[in-house]
């Protein structure tokens, strides 16, 4: 497969995004004429890049589709479902025409479609597909940063905006003043102004944009055409004119391991510095200033490396639209399917996430939502009779939250059903009658491999595969899911992921002779536990848990010499050990180590590749100091705790004994 | 309006010609020196509205002459556009940093240098 052809396939399944969105916006929206010239665009481009890298099926089929899209656009057609619905199964053509080799047929499901489209069509249109307007005025909205040196070398940035006024009609001028210095620190040929405003005109842009490129006034200008409806909120889909680079994702990756090796070096020398400081310091000899200013600039070097770091890691990170943006299709052909009116919002869609995520965040977003539609939302006729609207919602949100990506899917449907929940636990012997759970730890079971407690399997969801897949593919990228529900009103799934894989702020600890990694985020405080603080209560599954009485509180003690087969330190008395309370999912729990080394940023290795998978860690680090340290997966340990003994029961401190006694 | 006056420095005599002609019959007040040395001596005696600079030039080029200009008083915000065949971003960077305010890059139409006289001068 050459160079353009693997082009020509990432863009057209881009560009079969935008007509697929595009055509269900207007299927549900018949005014959107924006969307319409969009879709038209997207058409055309696939058409005419099919076209030059050999792909002439495609072509040919995607010159019938642009066809209809031209009448649509034109208002020879009307948007009637019959129509819509077609096009909508000729981008399901086209997805399975790029499956192909360039020189394969139209295969027939294609040749079906564009029979039936050309049907549709007039044969008068047919003849001319494209016409253009040329004296078409359009109203750009501009926003304009003149570079700094402009005034030095005579170009003016008045006599652009005098030039610009020449050609079409400048409206809302505003001069930005922001940047504007206090007057004793203003040096007076330096330009400190940016403008916004709107320019009505029926030049092109490539005519206003020469105003200002020929004098190199045009760095920081960004126009934005406004001739259709403008957006009216940050929710509107991003705008397809933001300029963007494709970069193989190869040599990014380089890009981000190199920024790694650079961190870890320079961890390497502050240690030898500081080292190297405190000698001296002893030693009380005179080099004592020469030190300083190395260890300064070191801090200089920290900070800016620390910098670009983040910079490099944004480069990885993508909209998580690329995931959200095929999902009101799926809930449009579910709803067909399931024949309930479903509305899907999607919110956040600008928030960003790794690229490593995206691919893993598909299919457990597509389980969840065919979830929400089958098993959450109930029929139209049993929603009007439980006094709701007869359109179910799904809203889907996205936002950044410390240093985690936070996924909602939530339906207004009927909810969880704890009784239901309950009797299939015990049936299959996952709780004891006994056992007194919370709502949430009951609710919590449905992520158990093999439960499903819909009482029927349909054609979408419950083929077996259970919530737990989701959780699974979740946890396997650092993740975690969690569920609320309230019977009647409906569900919320929370995904928590991280926010970039490769990077992590992490809590020094000596714990059994060995130097571990502690996800800073998941640290909620450290302490150093009194004596009496630790008390062995009875198990039914173990002899004994140990427990840590802090605060009013109860967390459960997680010793990690016993969970990562690691040799007891001798020395360390009890009267020294540090507990740092780590939490995940709302569970807290006390984890005990013998010494806190510090903080410091480490740059995840993965262990699958280099050795094996470890169920507690997820990866290993190198320290400044050159040694290998481990770097503990909490929500692994945390799982693994409750599995062994699934609650901890509560009991009064009282009825504790204390261990040290 | 007083007729704006505008100041062509270059060394081909077809170029000067040209430019010189064209912008008289759009009623410019137009003046040609062959180099940037000549040009200096110049622009100590008129005050011109704009320039337009040659970057190749024998004696002196363009580039020096802007560096020039720009030192003296009278023309630190005159524009000055430079004539040049091209316009590599190295070249552009150049030419920004001597204080050149824009480019017309060569060979370019009648109209065309008529638009960008005309936007440098609005």
């Amino acid at each position: 497969m050459n160079r353009f052809t693997q082009l020509f396939l990432d863009e057209a399944a881009d560009l079969l995004d935008v007509l697929e969105s595009g055509l269900l916006n207007l299927y549900h929206n018949n005014t959107a004429t924006h969307d319409l010239h969009a879709i038209f665009r997207a058409a055309h481009s696939i058409k005419g890049n099919a076209g030059m890298t050999g792909f002439h099926a495609i072509a040919r089929f995607t010159h019938v589709v642009e066809n209809a899209l031209d009448q649509l656009r034109s208002g020879r057609q009307q948007p009637q479902p019959t129509l819509l619905a077609l096009l909508l199964r000729s981008t399901d053509c086209l997805k399975q025409m790029l499956q192909q080799p360039a020189s394969a047929p139209i295969p027939p499901t294609a040749v079906e479609v564009q029979t039936l489209l050309a049907a549709l069509l007039d044969t008068e249109a047919r003849q001319h597909a494209i016409s253009r307007d040329t004296n078409q005025t359009t109203t750009y909205r501009v926003r304009w940063t003149p570079p700094a040196d402009c005034l030095t070398r005579a170009a003016d940035p008045l006599r652009a905006l005098a030039a610009l006024a020449e050609i079409g009609q400048l409206k809302h001028l505003v001069c930005n003043t922001q940047s504007l210095p206090a007057l004793t620190a203003i040096d007076p040929e330096r330009c400190y102004l940016s403008w916004t405003f709107s320019i009505e005109t029926t030049a092109t842009r490539d005519e206003i944009i020469e105003i200002f490129s020929f004098q190199a006034l045009d760095a920081d200008l960004h126009l934005q055409s406004t001739n259709q409806e403008p957006p009216q909120s940050a929710e509107e889909p991003p705008s397809p004119e933001t300029a963007t680079l494709r970069i193989p994702c190869t040599k990014l990756d380089a890009i981000a391991d190199l920024m790694g090796e650079i961190v870890i070096a320079q961890s390497m020398a502050i240690q030898i510095a500081h080292t190297t400081a405190d000698n001296d310091h002893r030693t009380q000899s005179a080099k004592i200033p020469n030190h300083l200013a190395l260890t300064n600039a070191l801090d200089d070097l920290k900070r800016l490396t620390r910098d670009m770091q983040e910079r490099v890691m944004r480069l990885r990170m993508v909209q998580v639209d690329q995931v959200f943006c095929r999902l009101p299709r799926l809930v449009h052909d579910l709803s067909q399917q399931l024949r309930k009116k479903i509305a899907i919002d999607l919110i956040g869609r600008e928030t960003e996430i790794d690229r490593a995520l995206v691919e893993k965040l598909s299919d457990p977003l597509i389980h969840l939502i065919r979830n929400c539609a089958d098993h959450g939302i109930e029929d139209p006729t049993e929603r009007i009779r439980n006094n709701k609207p007869d359109t179910g919602r799904i809203r889907l949100q996205a936002y950044c939250q410390g240093g985690h990506t936070i996924v909602e899917i939530e339906d207004d449907g009927r909810g969880l059903d704890n009784d239901g929940i309950r009797n299939k636990a015990l049936q299959i012997g996952l709780i004891q009658p006994h056992m007194n759970l919370t709502e949430s730890q009951l609710q919590s079971l449905i992520f158990h491999p093999g439960f499903s407690t819909a009482d029927h399997v349909t054609s979408l969801s419950g083929r077996g595969v259970g919530l737990d897949a989701v959780r699974t593919s979740i946890e396997a990228v650092s993740g975690s899911v969690s569920v609320f529900s309230d019977k009647g009103k409906g569900t919320k799934f929370t995904l928590h992921l991280p926010m970039t894989m490769a990077i992590l702020d992490g809590l020094l600890i000596k714990a059994a002779s060995s130097v571990l990694v502690v996800p800073l985020a998941s640290v909620t405080e450290c302490l150093r536990p009194l004596p009496g603080q630790i008390r062995r209560i009875p198990d039914p599954h173990a002899n004994y848990s140990e427990v840590l009485l802090s605060k009013d509180r109860v967390l459960p003690v997680l010793r990690l010499t016993p969970h990562l087969h690691l040799k007891p330190s001798e020395t360390t008395a009890m009267t020294d050990t540090m507990a740092i309370i780590v939490e995940h999912n709302h569970q807290r729990s006390a984890l005990l180590a013998d010494e806190i080394l510090g903080q410091q940023q480490v740059v995840i290795k993965n262990l699958d590749t280099n050795y094996r998978r470890i169920h507690g860690l997820q990866g290993a680090a190198i320290l400044g100091d050159g040694r290998v340290a481990l770097v503990l997966d909490i929500a692994g340990l945390l799982q693994n705790q409750q599995t062994s003994r699934i609650f901890i029961p509560m009991q009064s401190p009282q009825a504790c004994p204390d261990v040290n006694a | 309006m007083p007729t704006k006056s505008i100041l062509i420095v270059d060394d081909s005599i077809s170029m000067r010609k040209m430019v010189e002609f064209t912008l008289q019959e759009s009623g410019y007040q137009v003046e040609t020196s062959e180099n940037g040395q000549i040009a200096l001596h110049k622009l100590a005696d008129t005050q011109f509205d704009l320039i337009l600079a040659d970057v190749n030039m024998p004696i002196m080029d363009g580039l020096s002459f802007v560096r020039e200009a720009r030192k003296t008083t009278a023309y630190r915000f005159t524009p000055i556009l430079m004539l040049t065949t091209e316009n590599s971003n190295d070249k552009i960077q150049a030419g920004r940093e001597a204080g050149a305010t824009g480019w017309l890059i060569k060979p370019f139409e009648p109209a065309k240098l008529l638009s960008t006289v005309k936007k440098v001068l609005a």
